[in-house]
């Protein structure tokens, strides 16, 4: 056996404990998406349904709502995208290339703004926008999810800010190009790669978010997708787990396979727009 | 910098300084300030009260169990988080097969919302029809079916283990930084000295982690100190408030039982402790060699480096 | 192609002045060279042409104009960089054309100046290329065709060969010396490498602390320099100093080392009414011969600690007079360590300094 495959079965058996915790509830979801009604609420129950179907996903998108809280939770993500990254992309600009007074205390600011949980502030928050008559409003979610995805946006920008060499906005000046065209042409380029896995990761937060959404959009219509599905298991009557299953199902996988897409620039340790 | 003058910095931070003041910065004002009045359950403030709130807090039973239970979850769920991301970050970090496969199956965690998470294993762990019964029922572990939600224990015990699931894959990216940051060479260099595998780990990678475990558990701490969606949708804080933390104890004052004032008391409350924690860590955890950061420094800072570091 | 003239310029961080009373006048068409340990401030005076850094005090003109507060995209000179900082998202064409798109020209002036260009450089080959898909040489050759392409009024080079190996140097050195032959550019070249220096420029301006020593052409500097610094800064290996006492009797002088050898010396006006005072006498490598001896009587007979040969020449160091010298001998000289041997100077070539303030003498 050669030393890599041995090395391979060690690693892969020392894992193999949390890799099973982690997959099982995964497991379990496919299952009873996959399984009828009629079979859900038996006792002798298998991984495996009878008669495999899809009927529970046709019925939560079409008798649930789920495709209104599917397009919401669209519309909020990609305004909390947007907004956040584009109010992040001039302060990392700031935070990476100017020196100015007051840089360090606005570091620890970003700082102390993601040691302050959404949740801690929710009475307050809730009061600000019942004030501005903005309660129920979606784009009162964006604005508040974007504060609080901000300062990460701004961190990593930063940091994909920071390995574009400086010499390389010089040459543009000296180019004759003046800083707003260096920065379009010759800066925004290069962090693109950046800015886009930045963009990724605040959509999958904005997507996942559950609090603020909660609390800040009280009328059902106004759901997002991890609301909508935590009210269906909150209902006093039986619970439908297998179109709680279908609907999660759906909601998590294409966001999982991005994330899985995505993810190694995450442990790449932000290195990615090494452009020397 | 005339040469640089036309992006002015301030001007470039001005759009996430304003949001942030709007969205964090006012309702810290307000929660401040609900802390210190009486608020009726409209939410209008009635009159100055001092302290009258933080004592009525105080003196609430249920609120002294949470901060205890606050403590537990938090400790269990970080500590146990740390323990377990350490090894497995230097498992990820080996040459295997299928190491990409692995990598994406801890992390995959990451990508679900912690409140499908929960409302997955509600479901997983239900007492009638739930798979785990099932599946330990069919390994012969156990037998009959155990109601885990509707004990206390067994339900705190539940959520902070799915607590600890769940916070892996951000801590295990962390230490996966700090051991790629490690270069190879130093390994090479201690087993040429004759350092046995354990010894490598106690005085190399140990020492080298240092700053990433100390990021990991202040990070942690706050995430897992205020996260609310695994307990608020697996047990509501129940049995009998035996799994509530602070934070859903304060969003039930709020939005359930109308207490605004008390429930501000109690965030204020909260954030201190996060704060004081903070600092407390950091200063325990200083690095009390100095000298050791200084010599990082390259002595007779060159001017032609000032140009760039002051341009 | 403008004249370049640096008057009275000062450079501050903050409270710390890293530029004082600078002065250089850089002819239309000239290759200058600011050269000087790292830390002396060259590249900051560079940069400052450049319009990378502010000018805090003095001016800087361009030709006739005063070019202290206009920003870089409007100086109209050109930079290659010591990291070359070529577009790594842009072709080598969209590279070298960048700047002419900027200054709005037309496509049929790009095309003609890119073929030009590529044709000097011999880039023909390499226009659909990424930098990252050129080797070091040709990275280096294609940040000189972004500068020649635009024909700016001047040339800045940031220390543009320290990334390349010593062969390519070299190589390179000659090729940039002979565009500017060619171009008749006005050119300002920063490099800490002395050889460069030497080879490369029609002057000199050496520099140290954030002041400049001197300026001239290398043979003037490397003949007569003016001081301490620049006679131990130019020339490879660097000369050799003797500390020790100057005595000075009317048209008679003498310099007696510390050990009591005397060495007579011409007089010289610069030595002044002083009869004594202690100085350094500086003798180049070159300067120096050495014969085998078999006695150690003599105080001139110094005793060979190491010897390099190259091939053509010898150098060795030779414990002489307590301290140590290196001396370097045109052809191959057989020594070997422990060897005794005369040491005779060329005391023509030799040149004196004040101990105190480093200036020259003589």
């Amino acid at each position: 056996m050669s030393p890599k495959l041995k090395r391979s079965l060690i690693c892969w058996g020392l894992l193999s404990p949390i890799v099973v915790v982690i997959l099982f509830p995964y497991l379990t979801m496919l299952s009873t998406a996959l399984t009828a009604k009629s079979e859900i609420f038996v006792f002798e129950k298998s991984w495996f349904p009878k008669v495999p179907t899809f009927e529970n996903f046709a019925m939560v998108w079409t008798e649930r709502g789920f495709g209104r809280a599917l397009a919401n939770s669209l519309y909020i993500s990609i305004g909390a995208t947007l907004l956040s990254v584009i109010v992040a992309i001039p302060a990392a600009y700031a935070m990476s290339r100017l020196h100015f007074k007051g840089r360090n205390a606005y570091r620890i600011y970003l700082l102390i703004t993601q040691m302050i949980s959404p949740i801690v502030l929710i009475i307050g928050l809730f009061r600000l926008f019942a004030f501005l008559g903005m309660v129920n409003s979606m784009n009162a979610l964006i604005a508040a999810q974007s504060a609080f995805f901000m300062a990460f946006a701004i961190w990593m920008t930063a940091s994909y800010f920071d390995t574009v060499p400086k010499e390389l906005e010089e040459a543009a000046w000296l180019d004759g190009a003046g800083k707003f065209t260096a920065f379009m042409r010759v800066f925004l380029p290069l962090c693109l790669p950046g800015i886009a896995v930045t963009a990724l990761f605040t959509f999958i937060n904005s997507w996942n978010e559950y609090a603020l959404a909660l609390t800040l959009l009280r009328d059902n219509a106004n759901h997002t997708v991890p609301v909508a599905i935590a009210f269906l298991t909150g209902t006093l009557y039986e619970i439908e787990w297998n179109l709680i299953m279908a609907a999660t199902f759906m909601a998590t996988i294409p966001v999982a396979i991005i994330f899985a897409s995505i993810q190694r620039y995450l442990i790449r340790g932000l290195s990615l727009g090494g452009v020397k | 910098m005339r040469s640089i003058g036309k992006f002015s910095p301030y001007l470039l931070i001005a759009p996430s300084f304003f949001l942030s003041v709007f969205v964090i910065g006012y309702p810290i004002f307000d929660v401040v300030r609900m802390s210190l009045f009486k608020v009726n359950r409209f939410g209008k403030l009635q009159k100055f009260n001092g302290f009258g709130n933080f004592t009525k807090a105080f003196s609430d039973d249920v609120f002294l169990q949470t901060i205890g239970q606050t403590a537990i979850w938090t400790v269990s769920v970080v500590g146990g988080t740390v323990l377990l991301s350490i090894p497995i970050a230097m498992i990820l970090n080996e040459d295997f097969y299928g190491r990409s496969v692995a990598r994406t199956i801890i992390l995959l965690p990451w990508a679900v919302s912690l409140a499908m998470t929960a409302v997955v294993w509600t479901w997983v762990v239900n007492g009638d029809f739930g798979t785990l019964n099932m599946t330990l029922n069919s390994l012969g572990l156990m037998d009959g079916n155990y109601v885990w939600l509707a004990n206390a224990d067994a339900a705190f015990t539940i959520v902070i283990l799915i607590g600890i699931l769940v916070s892996i894959p951000f801590t295990v990216t962390i230490f996966l930084g700090g051991l790629t940051s490690i270069p190879d060479t130093l390994y090479e260099a201690a087993m040429t000295d004759g350092a046995s595998g354990w010894k490598r780990f106690r005085y190399i990678t140990m020492p080298l982690l240092k700053p990433f475990t100390q990021i990991a558990v202040v990070l942690n701490v706050i995430y897992v100190f205020n996260s609310f969606p695994l307990i608020w949708i697996m047990t509501n804080g129940g049995p009998a408030n035996q799994t509530d933390i602070l934070i859903t104890y304060v969003y039930k004052q709020a939005f359930r039982f109308g207490k605004l004032d008390k429930a501000a008391a109690g965030s204020v409350v909260m954030f201190l402790m996060l704060v004081v924690f903070t600092i407390l860590y950091f200063y325990i955890t200083r690095d009390k060699h100095p000298a050791a950061k200084k010599a990082k420094q390259p002595d007779g800072a060159a001017l032609e480096d000032l140009n760039v570091s002051k341009a | 192609m403008s004249s370049i003239n640096v008057r009275d310029v000062a450079k501050f961080y903050g409270s710390q002045q890293v530029l004082f009373d600078v002065n250089v006048a850089i002819e239309h068409g000239e290759f200058v060279v600011l050269v000087g340990p790292s830390g002396c401030g060259k590249s900051t005076l560079l940069r400052m042409i450049a319009g990378l850094e502010s000018v805090s005090g003095g001016e800087i003109r361009l030709g006739d104009e005063l070019i202290n507060d206009v920003s870089p995209q409007k100086r109209d000179v050109a930079m290659v960089f010591q990291t070359y900082a070529l577009y790594p998202h842009m072709t080598v064409e969209e590279n070298m054309l960048f700047a002419l798109k900027m200054r709005n020209q037309s496509p049929q002036e790009c095309a003609v100046a890119l073929k030009q260009v590529s044709e000097i450089l011999g880039l023909g080959d390499l226009l659909d290329r990424y930098p990252k898909q050129l080797s070091g040489g040709q990275r280096q050759r294609v940040a000189m065709g972004r500068a020649i392409v635009r024909n700016p009024q001047a040339f800045l080079f940031d220390e543009p060969l320290s990334n390349l190996d010593a062969k390519l140097r070299s190589h390179m050195r000659t090729e940039i010396r002979g565009l500017h032959q060619r171009l008749g550019s006005t050119s300002v070249y920063v490099t800490h490498d002395q050889v460069e220096a030497m080879t490369m420029a029609d002057r000199i301006v050496v520099m140290n602390g954030g002041r400049i020593e001197q300026i001239g052409t290398p043979i003037e500097l490397y003949d007569n320099p003016a001081n301490k610094f620049v006679a131990g800064f130019l020339g490879s290996p660097t000369m050799n100093f003797i500390d020790g006492e100057l005595r000075v009797e009317g048209n008679d002088a003498a310099f007696i080392s510390h050990h009591q050898h005397e060495f007579q010396v011409d007089s010289h006006a610069n030595m002044g009414d002083l009869r004594k005072r202690r100085a350094t006498i500086g003798i180049r490598p070159q300067n120096i011969t050495l014969t085998p001896v078999d006695s150690q009587g003599d105080a001139m007979v110094g005793r060979v600690r190491v010897v390099e040969q190259t091939g053509s020449e010898t150098i060795s160091v030779v414990d002489f007079l307590d301290t140590e010298i290196i001396v370097q001998s045109p052809r191959r000289q057989l020594l070997n360590p422990d060897q005794m041997v005369l040491v005779e100077f060329d005391m023509a070539a030799a040149h004196m300094f004040d101990a105190q303030n480093g200036l020259r003498l003589n």
